[in-house]
């Protein structure tokens, strides 16, 4: 049980900055994810954790000492790999059993461990079996009891579901969770999944090109992205975005024109934003609702050019002015290709984003 | 139920009629110049043929002879040491070269080189050269051992030292072949296991022994029978170096062979001697699978 | 359809009809050919070779301007195990030379088969012109297979330099045992370590010499390798003891050189070309490298314990298959080999010992300072040789048991009776 504190952390491969000026604080027993896309450094800074890597600069803490300076075996940490990473030449008994003679345990107290941490991982029966007679799930579970064995502060988990299919992988990413209550530790978990995150993030850490760009529950990412690369990574599918003109800002309101869209004032407080500025809109594509609006809705007719029937949802994409809009309508409403549709969007579930700075939101949900 | 499961094979007979006669000219090649002159020693080695007088079977005479012949236990005695001497260190250091090359450090690439070098020079050369080495009065290792304060010794001249210092010489020659290929066996184990290990707690030495050790053992295998069959038929080195000599202390069984076909002519007892040899290697090579098997298990 | 078939059908046994005669044709025309060439042809496999070299070529030159007629074709090998190996497949295979040279030992081991050419018969040469005592090594079950062409001798070899430094006259020689010994007391060097700097007496560098020298003590006690009739061992009597005691007490009492001083490929790099060595048991090979190492070399004969002298030769031997297709050509090559004119010129250029008495005593070859003094030293020889088709055998149990002496891993005594058994055992097996 430990919290991880990193400060200013940076990482450099000789010209290039894979992290830079990374701080971040992760409560003891929360379940943190960090996400982004490939080459973001989530799994850069989980290396860096365990200390397989060394800093390049900042510190890092974990339960209040400074670890940035010890080997990965000295820290209190456990790391589950994306490929296993199980000693194909040991049983599955001796691969949990591995890190328990590295710390000289007795024979009786390793057999106890083992069988243990077998037993949460419901492998009990397999423990003299090699990796290789075991399918792909299996591994997983023996990798994760190896990480139990060590009762560490911190459990690592590095894209831990990315190899096993999609059905597999929905029940670990339950069991996952039910883990983690029932151990009650800190886990760190990397993913470039943003389903995975949701589900299972306590606290999303969201990374692009080396830097944090929004840390936040699920739920408040989703509704409020702090810029335009979280709301375009949080949600499936992603949300629509569109450019917009600043025509007036009077009061509480501003009046925006979108081509496509037309012309419509939002409720603004007005602080950011003067006649004239361009800005991006964004519109989930569950914010859409078909049929056209009352008031307090921004209205507008759009011709599907696909529609995408899930039974529960139905999806259509969509040309709306230059852009192509993804709209998510609940059940299997009457509509068709091809055929022009009234679709409205309540105007206080629209986002705005400042278009000349860094895409940051600048409009508040809620 | 024989005939069924017979008759169920025709057609895959057929099929691999193809295969059987791509293989011919190899197998043909192969019977010629290795089976048919293995089934023809093994049948020399029944008689006391000479090649210029009339040839007689003998039965056992020569395997009984072998028994009590003591020039060739030695030599048998000698075999065996050297194949030990030369194979459990060459596989030694050419597994901790191949470790300490495997980290990415300046000159890495020289290093292999450097360590790789012996293999590619000529026998006879290094023999030349090495017997200059091991000069008592004036060599190079004997003025590495004064200048460390220790008493020179005289390395090819005394029985009980001369076979291993034509030990020291083949270490030097092989290891590099052993680096090269635990090199290519260390490739291919994943990064992240010594990462797991790692985390696991386990140190340097901990993971050489616990993980790249045993993730080897395939390499270790192969090289092992590699080498104990090339020791085994060691011949060059020491007729350069010893002649077999000082006292028959580095005489092995092919040198014997060789002595005992053409010098003696007694083609039928050299055929009983390289006889006995190949049982020996047998045994050494199922020996060394079990102990890896075991190893494994 | 049936006409064409029988058509065909005739047509390929006229093919097969073909394809036999021409067949048969082209196989006789190559008998034919081959028998042609064979009657043209002397083949000749020489081993003359290193520092024979130049000799064995004149050799050749001289014989091929005498009898153009013979059509001589010879092949060169480098080491008698190379021409052994070749020799006894050739043998088998029926594609042996009409003649060859070699070491002796080598011919004995395959006129014990039976298939040398008796020239004690074939050769128009009068035997007794010959060296006696190079001539024994050719004998065998009461013929002479081989015949030498020359042999190597042996004698105290020494460097004058050293013997003048340790004050002693180079121009007096050791005579006996106990001078021979005080010389090699007081030539020997050593620092105050106690480490070796120059042997009085070297004894011996390899397998071969530790046979030989303890063969040339042996003598010198006046005792032989062999009984007369070659049918027992006699070295392990009390001279064989008197002669390896005398070799293990400069050893280890007189401290005249150190076990395994040199042992080793020798050459220019020996001790005694290294000036490491005062004395060696020398021979006519010997003197090349001595004098290009810059030694002042000499040569005296080999003292017996109580005087007089004693010496091995070595001879190289020519020998005719049995079923040579061309027996009077290599009849003719070793007549006219054996001719004073090319002992004379042969022994000369190769510095070796000319098989044919009257050639030694040639102004020629007494003009040369090192090849007269071993062609002296060559006199002592024994006439009887221990000419045995197991002589490299006897030759590794004897060289065997004197360094087992040596080393001390057993007595004088028994290293001797045991190596005297095991030869026993392999004369009875014959």
């Amino acid at each position: 049980m430990a919290e991880l504190e990193l400060s200013g952390v940076s990482k450099v491969y000789g010209a290039f900055n894979a992290l830079r000026d990374v701080s971040l604080q992760i409560a003891d027993g929360e379940f943190a994810v960090f996400v982004g896309p490939s080459g973001c450094g989530k799994s850069t800074l989980l290396r860096l954790i365990a200390g397989l890597d060394p800093v390049s600069g900042g510190r890092i803490a974990i339960g209040g000492n400074d670890m940035t300076a010890r080997q990965a075996g000295q820290r209190p940490v456990a790391m589950v790999f994306q490929n296993y990473a199980l000693y194909p030449h040991m049983s599955v008994f001796e691969n949990i059993a591995f890190p328990l003679q590295m710390e000289r345990r007795t024979k009786d107290d390793i057999k106890r461990e083992v069988s243990r941490a077998a037993e949460i991982v419901q492998l009990s029966t397999r423990l003299q079996d090699r990796p290789a007679k075991l399918s792909g799930g299996q591994r997983q579970r023996v990798a994760i009891a190896r990480a139990i064995v060590r009762k560490p502060g911190i459990f690592l988990m590095d894209e831990p579901l990315s190899n096993l299919d999609a059905a597999l992988r929905m029940e670990m990413r339950a069991e996952l969770t039910q883990l983690h209550r029932r151990l009650g530790s800190t886990m760190v978990y990397v993913t470039h999944d943003q389903l995975e995150a949701m589900t299972m993030a306590d606290r999303i850490v969201v990374l692009n090109g080396g830097r944090v760009e929004q840390v936040g529950a699920p739920m408040e990412l989703y509704h409020n992205p702090a810029n335009l690369f979280v709301a375009g990574f949080i949600g499936s599918p992603p949300m629509n975005f569109a450019a917009a003109r600043v025509d007036a800002v009077e009061g509480h309101a501003a009046r925006l024109t979108v081509e496509g869209l037309g012309s419509f004032a939002v409720s603004y407080d007005g602080k950011e934003v003067s006649a004239g500025d361009a800005v991006t809109i964004g519109i989930r594509p569950e914010a859409m609702l078909p049929g056209a609006g009352e008031a307090g809705h921004l209205s507008f007719r759009m011709t599907p050019e696909t529609v995408e029937r899930l039974g529960l949802h139905t999806i259509v994409h969509a040309p709306v002015g230059a852009k192509t809009f993804t709209a998510l309508f609940n059940g299997d409403p009457r509509m068709a290709r091809g055929s022009a549709l009234d679709v409205s969007v309540p105007l206080a579930q629209l986002h705005l984003f400042d278009r000349n700075g860094a895409g940051r939101s600048i409009r508040d949900i809620q | 139920m024989t005939f069924r499961s017979g008759a169920a094979d025709a057609p895959a007979f057929n099929q691999n009629l193809g295969a059987y006669l791509f293989l011919a000219p190899a197998l043909l090649i192969l019977f010629l110049s290795l089976l048919l002159p293995a089934a023809a020693t093994i049948g020399m080695s029944f008689t006391d043929i000479s090649f210029l007088r009339p040839t007689n079977f003998v039965g056992l005479d020569n395997y009984l002879r072998l028994l009590s012949d003591g020039r060739f236990q030695q030599a048998v005695f000698n075999t065996s040491y050297y194949t030990l001497g030369v194979t459990l260190p060459t596989m030694v250091l050419g597994l901790l070269a191949a470790v300490a090359l495997n980290r990415r450090f300046p000159f890495r690439v020289a290093f292999r080189t450097i360590f790789y070098l012996p293999v590619l020079t000529s026998l006879i050369a290094a023999a030349v050269v090495w017997v200059y080495i091991y000069e008592p009065y004036s060599g190079p290792m004997n003025g590495l051992l004064v200048s460390l304060g220790l008493p020179p010794q005289p390395w090819l001249q005394s029985p009980n030292l001369a076979m291993t210092a034509l030990i020291i010489m083949a270490v030097w020659r092989d290891f590099g072949t052993a680096m090269i290929i635990y090199l290519a066996g260390l490739q291919d184990i994943p990064e992240e296991i010594y990462e797991a290990a790692r985390l696991d707690g386990a140190g340097k030495f901990a993971i050489l022994r616990r993980i790249t050790v045993p993730m080897l053992s395939s390499v270790t295998f192969y090289l092992m029978i590699i080498l104990i069959v090339q020791s085994f038929q060691v011949f060059g080195a020491i007729y350069v170096m010893t002649g077999g000599g000082p006292l028959g202390s580095t005489e092995t069984i092919v040198f014997q062979m060789y002595q005992t076909a053409f010098g003696y002519t007694e083609f039928g007892y050299a055929a009983a001697m390289s006889t006995v040899l190949f049982f020996v290697i047998l045994l050494f090579s199922i020996v060394g699978t079990k102990i890896m098997r075991k190893g494994e298990a | 359809m049936s006409t064409s078939i029988k058509h065909r059908g005739l047509n390929r046994r006229e093919l097969l009809r073909g394809v036999a005669g021409s067949a048969l044709a082209l196989g006789l025309t190559g008998v034919a050919g081959r028998a042609f060439a064979q009657d043209q042809q002397l083949v000749f496999w020489s081993q003359f070779a290193g520092s024979k070299r130049a000799a064995g070529e004149a050799l050749e030159a001289a014989f091929k301007a005498a009898h153009p007629e013979r059509n001589l074709v010879s092949t060169l090998y480098a080491e008698p195990p190379q021409l052994n190996e070749k020799i006894l497949t050739s043998i088998n295979g029926n594609t042996a030379p009409d003649l060859f040279v070699q070491h002796w030992d080598y011919n004995l081991t395959y006129a014990a088969g039976d298939r040398m050419l008796d020239l004690g018969e074939a050769l128009d040469v009068d035997m007794t012109a010959l060296d006696p005592s190079l001539l024994a090594y050719g004998h065998i079950n009461g013929a002479q297979y081989s015949v030498p062409m020359y042999g190597t001798s042996r004698g105290i070899g020494f460097n004058r330099a050293l013997v003048t430094q340790a004050g002693l006259d180079p121009d007096a020689p050791p005579t006996t045992w106990a001078e021979l010994r005080e010389w090699a007391v007081a030539l020997t060097r050593r620092a105050e370590s106690g480490l070796l700097e120059v042997a009085g007496f070297s004894m011996f560098h390899n397998d071969l010499e530790a046979w030989e020298t303890f063969t040339i003590f042996l003598q010198g006690a006046g005792g032989s390798l062999l009984s007369d009739d070659l049918s027992t061992p006699t070295f392990a009597g009390p001279e064989g003891v008197k002669a390896l005691t005398f070799l293990y007490d400069l050893l280890y009492a007189d401290k005249v050189t150190d076990l395994g001083f040199g042992l080793g490929p020798g050459g220019l790099a020996s001790p005694f070309n290294t000036g490491r060595a005062a004395m060696i048991i020398a021979g006519n090979y010997s003197t090349n490298n001595a004098l290009r190492a810059g030694i002042e070399f000499d040569v005296a004969p080999i003292p017996m314990e109580g005087g007089g002298f004693t010496s091995i030769v070595d001879p190289f031997c020519y020998a005719v298959p049995r079923d040579a297709r061309n027996t009077e050509g290599a009849v003719a090559f070793i007549e006219f080999a054996l001719s004073p004119e090319q002992q004379v010129a042969f022994a000369v250029e190769s510095k070796n010992v000319p098989v044919l008495k009257s050639a030694q005593q040639d102004p020629a070859v007494q003009a040369d300072p090192y090849l007269s003094k071993f062609v002296h030293t060559a006199s002592f020889a024994p006439a009887k040789a221990p000419a045995i088709p197991a002589f490299s055998r006897l030759v590794t149990i004897i060289a065997r048991a004197v360094q087992e002496a040596m080393f001390n891993r057993t007595s004088v005594e028994n290293a001797l009776t045991s190596a005297a058994a095991e030869v026993q055992t392999i004369l009875d097996r014959g």
